[in-house]
């Protein structure tokens, strides 16, 4: 194998995006190597492409990824962009164990609320109150309720707007919230785990209360922020209560069982 | 991250298994025991993260106990697999200092 050969494949290999940082290095260790005894022997004693870029990722990882890390958002600009969605988006949103309140965006380009980081500070959660035995005790009618109320007001909202003429910037702001809410109900069509409907749910209502929000302050200025502090305080209470009721069943649970 | 952090993630690692070989707790006294050291002080952020690849390693199991403030409280505790870990940690880790500061201890850096 070459040098320019087994370095190409060192890179085809690499799944952390920083580590392509580390490629010119092993050029040159190659390089020097192969002066002694060729190329080709140098290469081999590099071990396998796979393995060697397996070592790299781990030197240059930032995280250790858990079965709860989302995976790394790569940079545009400075400015984290994830556009993978897989089976733990849910935890940008939502990560008690993080302490920030910014976020990478679970999906798009920018940053988001980290809510999880929102109710450890309130004190209505603790970092790892999420495990895989609180997880199973959330009930799927802990995230059907909530999603009526919200889907109601979305709807009231929407009607509202469109059939007493409030404007076009009030219909579209509440098109736009209906749509979210409307995606937000997703997961729960599709049967997803109860804390991924919570979590979109909690989403809905952060982004329907700015909506009403806006509206409000159109006509009303200053009472807006009536309307963005009740969308904050049910997407946080919306995750929190159903969680700590789940808390409290794992505890009973396991006393029960001992 | 900065150089030394890549250090003290190993050691800050070794710690929580020391302090958890010692007897359950949960993780904001581990946070706590971890702020009377110096050098591997840290922040909840790092620890609960940690706490939780430990756990999905199978190295400590937890166990939920009444909290005296607000709803029961998670403990942390090592299992038989993650005592293992621990002793051979801390023997490598001995065996680590002892070498490092024997290239370490006592020369200045050359200007």
């Amino acid at each position: 194998m070459t040098i320019d050969e087994y370095v190409r494949r060192v890179r085809a290999a690499l799944r952390v995006r920083n580590a392509r940082a580390g490629l010119d290095e092993l050029r040159d260790a190659l390089a020097e190597l192969s002066e002694a005894v060729g190329e080709d022997r140098a290469c081999a004693e590099f071990g396998a492409p796979e393995e060697y870029a397996a070592a790299l990722d781990a030197a240059f990882a930032e995280d250790q990824p858990d079965e709860f890390d989302p995976p790394p958002a790569g940079r545009l600009f400075g400015i984290p962009v994830n556009w993978s969605v897989d089976a733990t988006w849910w935890r940008r949103l939502f990560d008690p164990s993080d302490t920030r309140l910014l976020v990478p965006k679970a999906f798009g380009w920018g940053y988001s609320v980290n809510l999880g980081a929102a109710a450890v500070r309130l004190g209505l959660l603790r970092p790892d109150d999420i495990g895989p035995d609180t997880l199973a005790e959330l009930r799927t009618l802990d995230a059907a309720s909530p999603l009526v109320a919200t889907a109601v007001v979305a709807a009231a909202n929407l009607a509202h707007a469109a059939l007493a003429r409030r404007g076009d910037d009030d219909l579209r702001d509440a098109i736009v919230a209906a749509a979210i809410v409307a995606a937000a109900a997703l997961p729960t069509a599709t049967k997803q785990p109860v804390i991924q409907r919570l979590t979109a749910q909690a989403f809905a209502n952060f982004v329907l209360g700015a909506a009403l929000g806006k509206a409000i302050d159109r006509h009303r200025r200053g009472y807006g922020v009536v309307a963005v502090a009740a969308g904050v305080a049910t997407a946080v209470l919306g995750l929190t209560l159903p969680i700590r009721s789940a808390v409290e069943r794992a505890a009973r649970k396991e006393n029960d069982a001992r | 991250m900065d150089d030394v952090s890549q250090l003290r993630r190993g050691a800050v690692e070794l710690a929580v298994l020391r302090m958890l070989a010692e007897g359950e707790l949960y993780g904001g006294a581990l946070v706590d025991q971890l702020a009377g050291y110096e050098s591997l002080a840290t922040t909840r952020g790092t620890v609960y993260p940690m706490l939780s690849r430990l756990r999905a390693a199978g190295l400590v199991e937890t166990t939920w106990h009444e909290s005296p403030v607000g709803p029961p409280r998670r403990y942390y505790r090592l299992t038989d697999e993650g005592r293992a870990a621990c002793e051979r940690r801390s023997s490598a880790w001995r065996g680590l200092v002892a070498d490092m500061n024997r290239i370490t201890g006592g020369k200045e850096p050359t200007a």
